[in-house]
């Protein structure tokens, strides 16, 4: 269910919490920070999973989803979009959190790291860089506002899913919802981390980091995902072969089942087994017809 | 997509449900009802959601008199009633047939429901539920004297050990606390309803695929009423849970889950 807050410079931001853990524990709190032109909804299919161990939230950052647009006099800067996730968590009273995170999402989520490092337990990172060098974003913008959205994208939509091994109703469904977004907002918004580079920044995150590396490199710097690896002390990395940027996307089972495992590996404590031993004592099955 | 919602009976009852749907967006996803078991509401079945939510959109009402349903009119409880209640609210939810789980007391009316309205059935699924309570059972116990006596919290405490086994006292807690809503009077009205009519006989008459995921042993229920309903239902999947108590669904969510996702795949694959 939708809900929502205002931050300190006026903006009004959706979120969704999901929480299927045991109600007489505490649970941890994991959020989920969506990519530019996405939105908290594109999460849906890893949701089930990941909330029925941790209490998941998922913001929907601003000017995407159901989250305001900021007018354009409202100052647009990295620091701010760190704010937003340092407000929402402050709103809901949560001191520390997990990170999992797609692309842009990811950008916020390593400057959290970095610059807020007792609120994050650990970073999830997809498909993210530090950062979005190169020229491909303001390519996209710019043929955008002359070709329109859905030409840009669907053509390049191969850049971020198989589109040869994927149903064609997820593709068409991911379009859709890529070219809802405001192209004036995301001028600003992709603008922003496309003159943004912070790899000699990532030395400085301290919590366990999963890096999942979309093989195929078809968006950003490829090459920054093994650097990443080497520079980020406790950070393990996992290849997708040939995979393409949006794995959130179209590999939303495998992705889930990549976060759990780092996740009960690095924090056991939060995926304690039931103090009975029933479930293990399996079921006898027998069919008749 | 997640609520709760209040819908509106043909009774004119106010009646609540949760509902949890994670399915493609693109996609038309089955609809599957969870049925809790009587003294429960809804929130019994919470952890049932992550297993089944990604491919059926899932339901879970409060039973009339349960959770937040308002009990309705007095007089008005029959089994035609709860029939309507689960039918009108798979047309609240714009399905056609719904798979239907029901847990003990849910898994009677889940029943019963399936003998009139057969046609809105993909499948059911009983989880420690009979055909009806034989009318030694709830006198065995002196249930609604003592509910009536004590009130509903000290009766699930006194008997909880044959409810829900070893569960740590936390967990003992919520699942007695996940009972509010239901009253004495109520369950005065419920309680025979439920021990009225035993259609063991009559599981032979459904056509579609039927689950029974039963405790062995159950702590509450004859090994031979089970084994009765296994006589006569024609297109069945058995699941036994050695050692499971008789609420097992909230005991063992996992592992019932688990395995009423299995059986909905096989149906859906059919």
């Amino acid at each position: 269910m939708k809900q929502t807050f205002t931050t300190s410079d006026g903006v009004r931001l959706a979120y969704y919490i999901d929480d299927y853990t045991d109600p007489w524990k505490t649970p941890a709190t994991l959020l989920m920070l969506h990519s530019a032109m996405s939105s908290a909804k594109r999460f849906y299919s890893m949701v089930p999973g990941l909330a029925a161990h941790y209490r998941v939230i998922r913001l929907d950052s601003r000017g995407h989803g159901e989250s305001e647009v900021p007018p354009p006099h409202v100052p647009h800067n990295r620091e701010r979009l760190n704010q937003d996730v340092l407000e929402l968590l402050d709103t809901l009273g949560v001191e520390k959190t997990h990170i999992l995170a797609g692309s842009a999402g990811g950008y916020t989520g390593q400057l959290l790291a970095i610059h807020e490092p007792h609120r994050v337990k650990s970073l999830m990172l997809f498909s993210a860089t530090p950062g979005f060098k190169g020229d491909q974003g303001k390519r996209w913008l710019r043929e955008s506002a002359t070709r329109g959205m859905r030409a840009v994208f669907g053509e390049t939509i191969d850049e971020r899913i198989p589109v040869a091994e994927t149903d064609p109703r997820l593709v068409e469904w991911v379009l859709g919802e890529i070219c809802r977004n405001d192209l004036k907002w995301l001028e600003r918004f992709i603008g922003l981390w496309t003159d943004t580079w912070f790899m000699d920044e990532i030395s400085k995150i301290q919590c366990p980091t999963l890096i999942v590396e979309p093989g195929a490199h078809p968006i950003g710097t490829g090459s920054a995902f093994a650097e990443m690896e080497q520079r980020i002390p406790k950070a393990e990395r996992i290849v997708y072969p040939n995979g393409r940027h949006n794995l959130y996307d179209y590999l939303p089972e495998r992705c889930v089942a990549d976060a759990l495992a780092f996740l009960r590996k690095h924090f056991p404590e939060e995926h304690a087994p039931s103090p009975y031993p029933l479930p293990a004592r399996g079921e006898r099955v027998t069919t008749q017809s | 997509m997640t609520h709760a919602s209040y819908w509106t009976a043909s009774d004119g009852t106010q009646l609540h449900y949760h509902y949890d749907d994670f399915t493609d967006p693109w996609k038309e996803a089955p609809l599957v009802v969870l049925l809790h078991p009587g003294l429960g509401s809804a929130l019994r079945l919470f952890a049932w959601v992550p297993h089944l939510a990604r491919s059926y959109r899932v339901v879970r009402p409060d039973i009339r008199g349960h959770g937040k349903s308002e009990p309705g009119p007095d007089g008005g409880l029959t089994h035609e009633r709860l029939a309507l209640d689960l039918t009108e609210l798979v047309d609240h939810c714009g399905a056609q047939r719904a798979h239907v789980m029901g847990s003990s007391a849910g898994g009677m009316i889940a029943g019963r429901t399936a003998l009139r309205h057969p046609q809105r059935f993909a499948s059911l699924a009983l989880y420690a539920a009979t055909a009806g309570i034989p009318p030694s059972r709830p006198a065995k116990g002196n249930w609604l004297e003592r509910v009536g006596r004590d009130g509903v919290r000290k009766f699930l405490e006194e008997t909880a050990r044959d409810r829900i086994g070893d569960a740590s006292a936390e967990h003992l807690r919520w699942y007695i606390d996940s009972a509010e809503g239901v009253t004495p009077q109520f369950l005065a009205r419920f309680v025979p309803l439920m021990a009225s009519d035993d259609f063991t006989e009559r599981l032979r008459e459904l056509e579609m695929p039927i689950m029974l995921g039963v405790p062995d042993p159950d702590p509450m229920v004859e090994r031979s009423e089970y084994a009765r309903m296994r006589e006569y239902v024609r297109d069945l999947t058995y699941v036994e849970f050695p050692g499971a108590s008789h609420s097992m669904t909230a005991e063992i969510p996992d592992a019932c889950a688990l395995a009423y996702a299995g059986f909905l795949a096989k149906v859906q694959a059919r």
